[in-house]
């Protein structure tokens, strides 16, 4: 096996579902991880909280949330999911606690590149 | 393996646009756009067929909403299919997305085979839709909702086979002048007309499945309706005409129905409709008629101007087409002014075809031109030899049909023909029908003035039969206006035609046009004309038209003379007297001639009645003949005589001897010359013939009995 794959199941991701949408693609997989680190919505969102921008904040996080369940990365899924939800529903937001969520993901994100370079993958 | 049905794939995240198409790129062509705009623009910009979108809906900026709103307000691309990639389960974006007419969705994580499945059916379900869609076009007519041609053709197979036992009736409607209603009112009114025709005959098709109809095309309808009486068919057409006389709308909308009762079931739908094509053909501008029934004498029509048209060509090449020539006379003295070139069709299997058979159909199918250019140029090959034989031809007139005005070479062409042969123009007439200025004014007005400047004269045919006959005169400044005695046809209005025919010709006067009177069949029409003073005369009463070389005989040998033509009294247009004046110069006890004098050359102009006498002729060729075939002794005499007159202005009077040799006798005249008026270079005067015979031969006597007495 793969080794990023394997060192995904550790973590508890979802890679065979996801892997089955790339029809078992391994490298184009490996291909989209990469763009998914280095997605631009990552920033966006973390500057769209800061400002109070909820409804740009959930259409960045939103975004994510499809890109990463695709991908199947499962922990950053719970995490997104976490922001998503409250700014969906366009309530009077605890902007602090979503940034907390916020620098979760952003740390979950850190954890995939740094598995990334350990299994010696390489962006295409 | 078919073409891939192409996909467009909607999503601000590659990542998204990456994994749908890795899921479908082995069944379908991918497109991809990042947003709603730009997937708008590729969808409108593209020629190729997208099959089916993928539509993510939250995208920043131009997001899945954006992109649904504006394809909801195009009709274009309502068939194309758009499913929505959401993320999550909301039930108030689903209806919102399903209002905007989104189509189904997929969630992510993406299910490689639940997208398969719904891309498929999507686009299978869209693609049955073009294909309800295409037969509805193929069998109905889009604007009015009733059959088309094809399908009520289809149809009335159908029902003809199916109820045997019933007869029917095929009939063709269409609206008289229905591209008047586009013209006036424009198009959308005309559209709406032509619903409400369907609407009439489905109304009248409630609950009759027997009955079926279409629109076939334009503003023609189709029916093919059972019957037991044709009265059924009657009343039919009279209610569509009833209602549709009722129609809101500042026209006179008059219904057309061509019917054709089936006889022979076998007869395919599109023969059944030529047949009732045929006789609603028959009704065309009878507003009192507006039906007609098919028979075979219309078929028998067709096939008879089909046979004319089959042979057409070969009878050019083979000369069958023959000149004839009508004599023209001039009314003062029954002579031959020229003749009307005519042609006929000796078939060689048919024998004899009338001009009326084959000249409308040539004129409808336009071989009429090459027909005019042939007879043209038998025309100038005829002129020619009488030419080169020393005859001293008068003119002829040949016809100039409507469509060879069309001809942008014409002038060239007859120019062309008479240089070839060498023809003075002013041999060479050219006859227009007044009815082809009505059609097309500029185009005969240019053409005619053109030909006048090239020298040829212009006879303008039927004058007054068409509606603007006062324009024509007005526009174009013909040579000669022919005109038709059947205003005096009928004979309940005879007087009111006689009154035209003498306005015509005065009116003519005055332009300085002469009048030719066409159709002259009797003698009191020949009488009458030559009471208002028309000077040209066609038809059977002075002659009919002839072939080439009793012509010849008629006006080069013997005496060109009318048979039938009776005394002659006026001539030329200064002579034009009012009716009383006339009559009073007929009537008058003494020989009176008017003459013209110009150059050494006396001519006649008028005569009366009384002239006859004192010459002892018959005719006015006689009386001519008497005077100017005088003794040569006197030729001199005569001459100094009107010289004087001219001169002095004085009465001046001349006395001569006229020798008949033929009829053993020997006459004197008396000539009393009263000077008139100058025209132009000519000088008018009148004389007072008396025949002095007798007085000389008793002076004689008392001469001879004078000189026995000295």
């Amino acid at each position: 096996m793969r080794e990023i794959l394997r060192k995904l199941d550790e973590w508890g991701c979802d890679w065979k579902g996801a892997l089955a949408r790339f029809l078992g693609d391994e490298d184009l997989y490996v291909s989209c991880l990469f763009m998914l680190v280095e997605d631009s919505a990552f920033e966006r969102l973390g500057e769209e909280l800061r400002e109070n921008r909820a409804g740009d904040a959930f259409a960045s996080a939103h975004t994510l949330k499809g890109a990463i369940a695709n991908m199947g990365i499962t922990p950053m899924f719970d995490t997104v999911t976490k922001l998503v939800e409250p700014l969906r529903r366009e309530e009077q937001q605890d902007m602090q606690r979503l940034l907390l969520f916020y620098r979760q993901l952003l740390d979950e994100n850190e954890h995939l590149k740094e598995l990334l370079a350990a299994s010696g993958e390489e962006k295409p | 393996m078919g073409k891939k049905s192409k996909v467009l794939i909607v999503d601000d995240e590659r990542i998204e646009r990456t994994a749908l198409g890795a899921i479908l790129k082995e069944h379908y062509e991918i497109r991809e756009a990042a947003d709603g705009k730009e997937a708008f623009e590729l969808l409108s910009g593209a020629s190729e067929e997208i099959a089916a979108v993928i539509l993510d809906i939250v995208m920043p900026e131009y997001d899945g909403y954006y992109f649904l709103e504006r394809y909801r307000a195009s009709d274009m691309y309502q068939e194309i299919p758009v499913i929505m990639a959401t993320v999550e389960d909301d039930a108030a974006v689903e209806k919102r997305c399903l209002e905007l007419g989104a189509w189904d969705f997929i969630g992510k994580p993406y299910d490689p085979d639940i997208i398969r499945f719904r891309i498929r059916n999507v686009i299978e379900h869209s693609q049955l839709q073009i294909s309800r869609e295409l037969k509805y076009r193929a069998e109905f007519d889009v604007l009015t909702g009733i059959y088309n041609k094809s399908r009520m053709f289809q149809a009335t197979s159908d029902i003809v086979r199916r109820y045997k036992d019933k007869k029917f009736a095929f009939i063709r409607m269409d609206i008289e002048k229905f591209q008047l209603i586009n013209s006036f009112f424009g198009m959308d009114e005309g559209d709406r007309l032509l619903k409400y025709i369907a609407y009439l005959l489905t109304k009248e098709a409630q609950g009759r499945e027997e009955i079926v109809y279409g629109r076939i095309e334009a503003d023609i309808f189709g029916i093919c309706m059972p019957y037991k009486e044709q009265q059924e068919l009657l009343d039919f057409t009279g209610r569509l005409r009833e209602r549709l006389g009722k129609y809101q709308l500042e026209f006179d909308i008059v219904p057309i129905f061509g019917i054709y009762l089936i006889e022979e079931r076998s007869v395919s739908p599109n023969h059944m409709y030529d047949r009732a094509n045929l006789a609603a053909k028959h009704c065309k501008g009878n507003y009192i008629r507006n039906y007609a029934f098919y028979t075979r004498r219309m078929s028998e029509e067709i096939e008879k101007e089909q046979r004319i048209v089959n042979s057409m060509k070969h009878a050019l090449e083979d000369e069958q087409f023959v000149l004839y020539l009508q004599p023209k006379y001039e009314l003062s003295d029954n002579q031959v002014a020229g003749a009307e070139v005519l042609v006929r069709w000796q078939n060689r299997d048919r024998g004899m075809v009338s001009p009326g058979e084959f000249i409308p159909v040539f004129e409808r199918n336009g071989f009429i031109t090459k027909l005019d250019c042939y007879v043209w140029e038998k025309t100038c090959m005829m002129l020619r030899r009488w030419l080169d034989e020393g005859k001293n031809p008068r003119p002829v007139s040949v016809n100039l049909s409507r469509v060879s005005l069309y001809n942008p070479k014409l002038v060239e062409t007859i120019c062309g023909l008479v240089e070839k042969y060498n023809i003075p123009r002013y041999l060479f007439q050219l006859e227009l029908t007044e009815s082809a200025y009505t059609s097309n004014p500029k185009v005969v007005q240019e053409t005619m003035q053109c030909l006048q400047n090239e020298g040829f004269s212009i006879l303008m045919d039927d004058f007054g039969s068409g509606y603007s006959s006062l324009n024509v005169l007005k526009d174009i400044d013909v040579d000669v206006l022919k005109m038709d005695m059947r205003f005096l046809s009928d004979t309940d209005k005879r007087r009111r035609g006689e009154n035209i025919l003498m306005s015509v010709v005065r009116m003519a006067k005055w332009l300085n046009m002469p009048v030719v009177a066409e159709g002259v069949e009797r003698r009191e029409q020949a009488d009458f004309l030559r009471s208002i003073g028309c000077e040209y005369v066609q038809g059977f009463y002075f002659a009919k038209p002839m072939p080439v070389e009793d012509y010849e005989k008629l006006v080069f040998t013997g005496t060109p003379e009318a048979s039938g033509g009776g005394k002659a009294a006026k001539t030329d247009s200064p002579w034009s007297l009012d009716s009383r004046i006339e009559e009073l110069f007929l009537k008058l006890p003494q020989g009176v001639a008017v003459y013209e004098y110009s150059g050494n050359q006396i001519k006649i102009v008028r005569i009366n009645d009384a002239y006859y006498n004192v010459c002892g002729g018959d005719t006015i060729t006689e009386g001519k003949r008497r005077l100017f075939t005088i003794d040569r002794r006197y030729e001199s005499r005569m001459l100094d005589a009107f010289r004087q007159a001219v001169d002095t202005k004085q009465p001046v009077d001349c006395e001569f001897l006229w020798d008949d040799e033929a009829a053993g006798r020997v006459d004197w005249f008396h000539l009393e010359l009263h000077y008139m008026k100058q025209d132009g270079e000519k000088h008018v005067l009148y004389g007072i013939l008396t025949n002095i015979t007798q007085q000389k031969e008793l002076d004689r006597e008392l001469q001879k009995y004078g000189m026995a007495l000295s």
